[in-house]
Parts: C-alpha cells; structure tokens; sequence
C-alpha cells in the first residue's frame, strides 16, 4: 500500500508539471509551441527528453526479460549503446537543427517537403510516421499496463473492480479476451498520459522527460545497490549463474494428492509443484480442479533443471502442498543451451528457438548498427533535435546523454543476471521480471515503500515514450495533412481544437488496438524501429548532406527502407508462424533496408535531373 | 555562445558539420571491430576451461564490452567538447529566407 501511494505522488506530480507547461505556452504561437517547445529547450531538458524518450517500455521491460532468459550475453547485444550519444546526435542533430530552421519546419515529415519542395515527399514521411508510430505506441500501452498491474496485485478494491471488468467484457468482440485486471491498468495509463500529453503538448512532454528520467537514473541505482548487496556480490551471482541450465517447457494435469478433499481447487498461476520424483515445475497459467474431479485440464508450465535452484524453491516453501502433476505429451528442452552449464555466462547465450543460440556476430554486428543508426533515424528523436536552442546545447547534452546510458543500460544488465539468482522460474512471465525484482529486493530490504519509487522508473520510460508519440503522431495528422493539404487556412482557434482532438482520438485508437494484448512486447518496439529508422535514417542523411539528392530518390529510398523491413518481418513469420524477423545471412531486417535505401537514393538521384541552383544554395550555402 | 561561433557563411557550417560525420562514422567503426571481434573470438565458452572473472563479471564482457563503453564514454566527451564546434543557427545570419514557422 505504501508503494502505491508513493507511486501514485509521482504520477500527481507529472500532472502538475504538465498545468505548468500548458500556462507557460500561453502568449506563443500555438504550433510552434505545442510541438516544438518554440525551439527554445535548454541543456537539461534537452538531454534528458532525448534520453528518456529513447529508454521506453523495451528498455524497462523488455530488455530485462531477455537479460533473464539469456544471461550475460545481452552485454553484447545492447553494447551499442557505447557510441549512441556520440553517433545519433552527432550523426544528425546540428545539421536537423539548422536545416529545419531555415525551412520554418515543426514536424520532419515538413521539414523533408520543404527540403526538396515536394508534396510527395512530405506526404510519403506522413503516412509512414503515423504507421510505424502506432505500433510503438500499441507496445508502449501493453508495458505501462503491465506495470501497473504488478503493482496493484493483492489490492483489494483494485482486484473487485478488475474481476467487474472483466465479467462486464465478457463476450464482446476483441476485448472479451482480455484479464480484467490488464483491461483497467491500461484504461487507467492510458487516460493518464493522453490527458497530460493533450493539455500540456511538447513543453509538457519535455519536462515530465526531465523528471521521469531522472526517476529511472535514481531506479537504476538504487535497484543496483540492493539487488548485488542481495546476491553477495556481483561474482557471487555470475558463479550461480554459471551453474545454471535453462529450463524444460511441458503440458501438465495437476492432481490431488492423497490428502487432498474433493472440494473444488483454484490454482493461481505461478503456483510451484512437485513431481513425486522430486522434480519441480511452475504453472504458466491459473487452472482449477473441479469438485469431485481428481485433476485439472492441461496446463502450460516450466521445469527447473538445475538442482541447487529446485533446494532454494523447496527451501524456501514455495511448493504447494497436498497437490502434485502428471506431464502430457512432450517435454520441450532448448534448442541452444539445455543442460549445459555456463550457457549464461558465455556467448551465445541459451536460446529456446535457434540452434545456434541467442546472439551469433552477425546478430552481435547488426545490433551495434541497428542501436545507433536506427536510433538516428527515428523521427521521435529527430524532433528533439530540432528543439535545441543552440549548438552549446546540444554539446554539452551529448555528453549528458553519454553517462546518462552508461548509468541506465550496464547496470541493467548487472541487475537482471542478479535477478535470475533472485527470481527463478520467471520463464513463465518474462515481461514481469522488472516489476517483480523491484517488489523482492524492497521487501527483503523491508522497504516496501520503495517499490512504488522502482515501479515508477519503467513507468516514466513508457510514459516518456508514449507522450512523445502521441504528438509526433497528432502533429503529422494536423501539421501534415490538415494545415498542408486540406485547410492551409485555418485559424489558430481551429487549429488549437484539431490538435487537442486528434492527439485524444490517436491515444483512444491505440488503447482500443491493444485491448487484445499484443503477445510480443520487444519483437514490437524492435519492428517499429526498425520501420521507422528505415524510412528516415537514409532519406534523412541525403537530405541534409547531399544537395544533389531528388526528391524522386528521396520517395524511392523511403518506400524502399520500409517496404525491405515489412517483406523481411512477414517472411519471418512465414517461416516461424510468429511475430518476427527472417535474418537474410545472418543481418537484421534493418541493415538491409539501409542498403537498399543507401542505394535507390543515390541511383535514381543521379539519375534525374539535379536540384535548382537556389534550392542548394538555400540549405547548402556556397560549399 | 563560445568565441568561434561560425556565422555568416552556411556553406562553412555545413563543410564543419559533414566533417564532424566522417570522424564519428569513423568512430562507429572502430569501436564496433572492438567489441565485434572480442567478444566474438573470447565470449564463447571453451570446454573443460574454467569460467574467468574480472570484477565479478565474464572475462570477456569487462575487456570486450565494458572497457570499450568506458573509452566510448571519454571520446564522445572530447568530440563534444573539443572537437564540435559552436554554429549560428539562427536563419538570419546566412541570409537566407526563413520559412512560414508557425503558420
């Protein structure tokens, strides 16, 4: 309860900081102001808006959850990040800046149709924002309901309204499925972000930035501290961890065991086992008994493999007494990694689906590039740099920036190979594994309160992210289409209504996509990367580095970059039957698409005719 | 704004700018060969050979990651300090024609 009410202060807070940016926009001109901040963000509020933008629901959420399932080797796969700060911003930020000024710009896909006076353009980097944009915005709803609901679990009142919920839905097309407990976490976050996001707009956003990134600093530091002083020391935990094999997927019945009375029998999910062998397994999902039944349905679970793991779960009583199980069908092992020891502490880490293990070199090559050219190309960091109000700004930001993820992306990995010394049996709900580590490491330091300050840390990523969507998506519509290609007249009063409406009614849209939770979190955020770093990161360069690119190789280059990301994706799922990549030799969908992108745009650039001499001049000068 | 403020010339500006590309491309690829070849070459596990630690960590992870991070970290601090250099932004010091902002 505490940890609630500490964690419902900070949400009042962003509130208040969201009233104070609306009164501060006041007396400015709306657009400008509303999307932009008015170009006036100072080196605080620059850094940190970009940082937390960049550490969403994926870093909070699903980043942990593959640190748990593959050790140490995420080292490697988030490594990237060493030269983010340095590559994204230096790639792109003082030319985006400059450039975006001298065009008026506010939104990028305006800025590219200035850039090369080309409706096809600006209305190409439109549909593409808002297409991409949505996923990410529908993976970063499904994270912020998620916490929420780990939070709120054994609240009473929390768990009638849920079980209403739930009985009210039931039936109904696309949200009957859904648990009413995920159902009102992700109405609740949703009205809360959307309202603040609508009132408060870009200045809004930038300074809940500020304070929720510096929410996760503070998280990540304090879960640090306890989660190794828990463990005993950081080489106390790798050597557990060395000694650990992955564990077995299976179908299983729970029985009654010979004491057990015919009454009917809830079982929760999470609920541990144990086989009369000794064996121990833990259900994926809740099951029952019925009354006079002597077991349940088939039930998904996991089997812990390593021994000293099965001693501390019975150790520690967590096993259900009186109730035991029999395995249906087959026992799934891993295909990389099963029984084999030292698989989480080496490379390529354990892997349940590919034979060759988690993370290979060119998977390791392809996401070194894929952090920092596709973090450069996403439009929800560009507009950022277009915000800064000068150069000294964004220097000093970028060195900001550098320690802020040296402080956020190691330490996590630190903290969650700890968590599968801490947390066994995770296997069952990965996604979860942030939330629960925060409640285990504050309640054995009997501080649960401080829960509510950890669960705030990746909150404020989605929150963050999910703000800076939502305008990036409503200004697209409003700025980009409505005021370029339906009403160039409107009045500023017309505007004001449009704005607020369209950023409430994309938020309304993205709540209803997911109220049939998407199943792949990660695989999610990882795609609407992908798409949009794609779509921008290429047509960006060229345009402001190269004068002589057309806005026929600009258009190719765009439809290209995101067209090679889509075929690749449902070639993976062609090949897989599940939401994913296909790894054409080995390389990410995103390594291609810059290839293929790289080459249209400076092919059929060269190939039309070259831009008017005032036009190179205008962006270019005399060079 | 720092003394050497460019202003007056776009054309300055953006030549600065495209070299400030190139060092930075460069960069990226020094550190990935780093962290690429490493971790590649040390990060698998050998049969029979004990597990190596460094700090508490893998052997491989500290020189074949976390080292590199830590002059990743010293460099961009340079290259935004030292080597970027300060630009008017503002529109009006290239003489050019500033768009319709704000409409």
């Amino acid at each position: 309860m505490t940890a609630l009410i500490s964690f419902f202060v900070y949400l009042a807070l962003v509130f208040v900081l969201a009233g104070i940016a609306n009164h501060a926009g006041k007396n400015k001109s709306f657009l400008n102001e509303y999307f932009l901040g008015s170009r006036n963000i100072g080196v605080w509020a620059f850094a940190l808006t970009y940082a937390a933008t960049a550490a969403s629901g994926g870093s909070f959420m699903g980043f942990p959850s593959l640190i748990y399932t593959h050790g140490w080797s995420l080292a490697w796969w988030i490594c990237g990040y060493m030269v983010v700060p340095l590559v994204a911003l230096g790639l792109l930020a003082k030319r985006i800046n400059q450039v975006s000024r001298i065009a008026g710009a506010i939104t990028i896909p305006e800025l590219l149709r200035r850039r090369f006076e080309s409706n096809a353009v600006g209305n190409l980097a439109t549909v593409m924002v808002v297409f991409f944009m949505f996923f990410f915005l529908m993976a970063q709803f499904k994270a912020g309901a998620q916490i929420m609901a780990t939070l709120l679990e054994g609240v009473p009142v929390y768990q009638s309204a849920a079980f209403g919920l739930e009985a009210l839905v039931d039936g109904l097309p696309w949200i009957g499925e859904a648990e009413g407990d995920y159902l009102l976490c992700l109405i609740v976050f949703a009205v809360s972000v959307i309202v603040y996001t609508t009132y408060g707009g870009f200045r809004a956003v930038v300074w809940t930035d500020v304070m929720q990134g510096l929410v996760m600093a503070v998280g990540v530091v304090i879960m640090l501290v306890l989660a190794l002083t828990q463990v005993g020391g950081l080489g106390n935990a790798t050597k557990q961890l060395s000694e650990m094999t992955p564990p077995e997927f299976l179908n299983v019945e729970v029985t009654r065991g010979s004491e057990g009375p015919p009454v009917e029998k809830q079982i929760p999910r999470g609920t541990w086992l144990e086989s009369e062998g000794g064996d121990i397994i833990r259900l994926k999902s809740a099951t029952i008994i019925e009354s006079g039944a002597e077991k349940s349905e088939s039930v998904k679970a996991i089997r812990l493999t390593t021994p000293f793991e099965i001693e501390k779960v019975k150790e520690q009583g967590s096993v259900l007494e009186g109730y035991r199980y029999n395995v249906v069908g087959e026992v799934e092992t891993y295909a990389y990694g099963a029984n084999t020891p030292g698989v989480y502490t080496s490379t390529p880490g354990p892997s349940r689906d590919s034979p060759s293990g988690f993370i290979t070199v060119l998977i390791a090559f392809s996401f070194f590039a894929f952090w920092n050219f596709s973090g450069a190309g996403q439009p929800s960091y560009m507009v950022r740099q277009m915000a800064f109000k000068d150069t000294l700004t964004l220097r000093r930001s970028m060195v900001m920036v550098a320690f802020y993820f040296a402080l956020i992306y190691f330490p996590l990995v630190i903290i969650f190979t700890c968590a599968r010394v801490l947390l066994p049996g995770m296997e069952i709900y990965p996604d979860r594994v942030m939330p629960e580590m925060a409640s285990i490491l504050t309640i054995n330091a009997g501080m649960p309160w401080l829960a509510g300050l950890l669960v705030a840390a990746p909150f404020a990523a989605v929150m963050s992210s999910v703000d800076s969507f939502l305008l990036l998506v409503s200004s697209g519509v409003v700025r980009d289409i409505y005021q370029e290609s339906i009403n160039p007249n409107a009045n500023e009063k017309q505007i004001k209504r449009l704005t607020y409406g369209v950023t409430m009614v994309v938020g309304m849209l993205g709540v209803v996509a997911v109220m049939h939770p998407p199943q792949f979190l990660q695989h999610l955020i990882v795609f609407a990367s992908a798409g949009l770093g794609a779509c921008f990161l290429m047509p960006m360069v060229f345009a402001l580095y190269w004068k002589r690119a057309t806005a026929s190789g600009i258009v190719a280059g765009m439809l290209a970059g995101g067209l090679t990301v889509l075929a690749l994706y449902l070639a993976g799922y062609l090949q897989t039957g599940k939401f994913g990549e296909y790894l054409l030799l080995g390389l990410h969908p995103f390594i291609w698409s810059v290839v293929v992108s790289t080459i249209l745009i400076w092919l059929i650039s060269l190939k039309g005719t070259p831009p008017g001499e005032r036009l190179q001049e205008r962006y270019f000068g005399h060079s | 704004m720092s003394d050497d403020v460019q202003a007056g010339d776009l054309g300055i500006s953006f030549r600065q700018s495209r070299k400030e590309l190139y060092f930075m491309v460069a960069s990226w690829v020094v550190f990935a060969g780093w962290t690429i070849s490493y971790v590649g070459l040390k990060g698998g596990a050998k049969e029979g050979e004990a597990l190596r630690l460094v700090w508490g960590m893998p052997e491989w992870v500290v020189y074949g990651i976390l080292i590199p991070w830590i002059f990743g970290l010293g460099l961009t601090v340079w290259f935004a300090l030292r080597f970027m250099k300060d630009t008017d932004l503002d529109p009006a010091a290239y003489e050019v024609t500033k768009g319709e902002e704000g409409k």
